[in-house]
């Protein structure tokens, strides 16, 4: 074939282009760490990284969800670790008040701090979350769960998270824990112990008692349920860290440039650059007439 | 004497053989450079030699150019303005769809989030706000990525006229052509023009060329109306199509116009009407039909649910009653946007702390409600763009091809036609060497004939 001197620089400037044009690609690559500049670049990387991302960012928003639940756990436990002491407290004070060595004053002095407990208790009861919703209401958390006289206007309503993909969490404990539905209506046991306290009336403090008892065991009971449901959303929440790192380092390994190769492919493409430039620069003085 | 006279006019036309030959060479030299450009040849021929004198005359400068060449390379030319141009439309509408701001994939999946975070605690105003905020910015993105998509159909019809124009220009240009050879058939440099022209407009409209009996190059398009017939050329037209909107190509000779965009399958012209016709229109359909289902899905779980004041049966994007510009139109419903207590979070007849339908809507995101009812709603978008990331490709392939045959064509072109400056310079010193030499023996036929006079 006849090849015209014309023809030889033409193709040595089209080497020296493809030349610049792979340093220019391996310049951004190593500049933006990325490999691909474009879907089409490699459709089935982007697609695994776009997918990958994708994932990270429901499990993202599903780990927001589960942090927001936790610091309501939280306030739940708090609520009703309050409300355990204050029936560890109205029940030592009704074992105390149950002898018969104390008098009517004595009872009556025990009834006042009773009824200021029992005061209290509908205020933990009625806790709050920092947004307002009432903690041990059921669904109806806009309402305050507990009347003042301790009867339960909530619901047995228990909100769910998603946990894991499929799976959901129970992460509130409704209100009904502490009515009879689990054992005893806790809060209008104490109603009554303060009230059977104030009457001097030793028979219905003794049926009291038991019914504190049986209060406290709901509480710590209703606390298990709440620190059993804490853990496991700390247990989420670790899970789902590990999997989102694994979605990012699948989606790096799908698109991002190694630094390494980059840097590697960028001294390749400077070394063929020179190269041509080196046997473009011949080829004219070569071809240069006389 | 008379045979030193002979001798006189054999030199003579040695020199005039030669000088063409010089001027041949110089000519060659001259337009090493100039694109189309096919080399020329002078062919030194003797003269009758009877019985003893001949001499030597130069035959017409030959062109050195293969028609077959020529109309594989028009070919190829046509084939890779087509595969350009569809690969060019197609990387810019990818870019212009994955490059900007968030995608709507990431919208989808931070709406998605929203909700989780909404279940969490569906009464708290300000997670209520930002999950409305989320279904804005979803909306938002699906609208922008329509009106991408219509912008690139309006940039498509715009590139289309161009080209149109362009190719309209070109085609009047090769029938001139056309009649500049059939006035002076000897000329190379003609031919050489009105193949070179023919080659551009093989890039701009595809189709084929050939030369006829009569020396005369017609010109057809792929679907076989004809663009230049000799001195003749159609002239290309474009319109709006009443119906869809977008620009038909059309081609007018006289009275007749024939709408030819269906036929446009080679050249930049084709490429754009590909790409328009077929990726684009794809999309903008998919675009559409996605929104309409996600509309539809999450108006379906959005109605069944209830708001913080329990009221059922509203939706959370605005439905439209078909797919056909369900993206452009896609937007929250106003009383949503009005009024976040209205997202619907509970269950119906739930209290507002239920959360079984911020559930049920971030549900959504595991559920196949697009493509049909076979995809998720990130995997339905995802697969979009991929879809369109592998015609991209594919064009891009097409494209690196199609160049590749036609450098090859090009290299052959060279082989044959192309200007070498050395074989060039070769010549030039062959020819001026041969016409020193031719002079001096000119001069010394002179001479003698000089003596002789004298002696005489």
């Amino acid at each position: 074939m006849r090849v015209t001197g014309h023809h030889l620089l033409a193709q040595a400037s089209a080497s020296t282009r493809s030349a610049q044009a792979r340093v220019g690609q391996a310049a951004a690559q190593l500049g933006s760490g990325e490999r691909l500049q474009a879907p089409s670049d490699d459709p089935t990387a982007w697609a695994i990284a776009a997918r990958a991302r994708a994932h990270a960012s429901l499990s993202q928003g599903a780990r927001a969800g589960v942090a927001t639940s936790s610091e309501r756990l939280e306030a739940t436990d708090l609520a009703l670790a309050s409300l355990g002491d204050v029936f560890a407290r109205a029940r030592e004070l009704t074992i105390e008040g149950a002898t018969d060595s104390l008098s009517a004053t004595d009872r009556g002095r025990i009834a006042i701090e009773l009824r200021a407990l029992f005061e209290s208790a509908i205020g933990f009861a009625n806790a709050r979350a920092p947004d307002g919703e009432y903690l041990l209401a059921g669904a109806a958390s806009q309402t305050p769960p507990f009347d003042p006289t301790g009867a339960y206007l909530g619901d047995a309503g228990a909100r769910e998270v998603l946990a894991s993909e499929g799976a959901l969490q129970m992460v509130t404990v409704p209100g009904t824990v502490l009515t009879a539905v689990d054992g005893v209506d806790v809060l209008p046991a104490l109603d009554r112990a303060a009230t059977a306290f104030a009457s001097n009336d030793v028979a219905q403090i003794a049926l009291s008692l038991d019914e504190l008892e049986q209060a406290v065991e709901q509480l710590a009971s209703a606390r298990t349920r709440a620190g059993g449901a804490m853990a496991v959303l700390r247990d989420v929440e670790l899970a789902r860290r590990a999997f989102e790192d694994r979605l990012a380092g699948i989606a790096a390994d799908a698109v991002e440039a190694d630094p390494v190769t980059a840097a590697t492919a960028f001294a390749q493409a400077g070394q063929t650059l020179e190269t041509t430039q080196a046997i473009a620069a011949s080829i004219a003085n070569l071809l240069r007439p006389g | 004497m008379s045979d030193l006279l002979s001798l006189l006019s054999l030199g003579s036309s040695g020199i005039t053989a030669h000088n063409t030959g010089i001027a041949i060479a110089t000519n060659n030299v001259a337009n090493v450079d100039t694109l189309g450009y096919s080399r020329q040849r002078v062919d030194l021929a003797s003269l009758p030699a009877a019985p003893l004198v001949g001499g030597v005359r130069s035959l017409g400068p030959e062109r050195l150019a293969s028609e077959l060449l020529a109309d594989r390379l028009r070919d190829a030319t046509g084939g890779l303005g087509q595969a350009s141009a569809r690969a060019s439309a197609l990387r810019e509408l990818e870019q212009r769809l994955t490059g900007d701001g968030p995608s709507v994939d990431a919208r989808l999946t931070a709406l998605f989030g929203r909700f989780s975070e909404l279940a969490a605690a569906p009464t708290d105003p300000t997670l209520r706000a930002a999950t409305v905020d989320g279904a804005h910015d979803l909306a938002a993105a699906i609208r922008r990525r329509a009106h991408d998509l219509d912008d690139a159909g309006v940039e498509a019809d715009a590139r289309l006229g161009d080209l149109a124009r362009e190719a309209g220009g070109l085609a009047t240009e090769l029938a001139a052509a056309n009649v500049a050879v059939a006035r002076s058939p000897d000329d190379p440099t003609l031919a050489d023009r009105r193949d070179l022209l023919a080659r551009q407009l093989s890039a701009l409209v595809g189709g084929q060329a050939r030369i006829d009996g009569d020396g005369q190059l017609r010109y057809v398009l792929d679907g076989g109306a004809v663009l230049v017939d000799g001195e003749l050329a159609a002239a290309f037209t474009t319109q709006r199509d009443a119906t869809t909107g977008s620009l038909r190509v059309q081609l007018g000779s006289g009275a007749a116009t024939r709408d030819v965009t269906g036929d446009l399958a080679g050249g930049a012209l084709g490429g754009v009407v590909a790409f328009r016709d077929g990726p684009l229109a794809t999309l903008r359909t998919e675009l559409d039909q996605y929104a309409y289902e996600l509309a539809t899905a999450f108006n379906g779980v959005h109605r069944a649910g209830a708001g913080l004041d329990g009221v059922t049966g509203r939706d959370l994007f605005v439905p439209t009653a078909t797919a056909t510009g369900a993206a452009a139109a896609f937007a929250v419903d106003p009383g949503v946007a009005a009024d976040a207590t209205w997202l619907a979070t509970a269950a119906a007849g739930a209290g507002p702390g239920d959360n079984q339908a911020a559930l049920a809507l971030r549900g959504l995101a595991d559920s196949p409600v697009v493509a049909g009812g076979t995809r998720t709603p990130v995997d339905g978008y995802l697969a979009m763009i991929g879809a369109l990331a592998t015609a991209s490709r594919a064009a891009q392939a097409d494209a690196a091809q199609g160049e590749l045959v036609t450098d090859h064509l090009g290299d052959l072109r060279d082989a044959l036609a192309g200007v070498d400056l050395q074989e060039e310079l070769a010549s030039l010193s062959r020819f001026e060497n041969t016409t020193r030499a031719l002079t001096r023996f000119v001069a010394t036929v002179d001479d003698l004939l000089r003596s002789m006079i004298q002696e005489l």
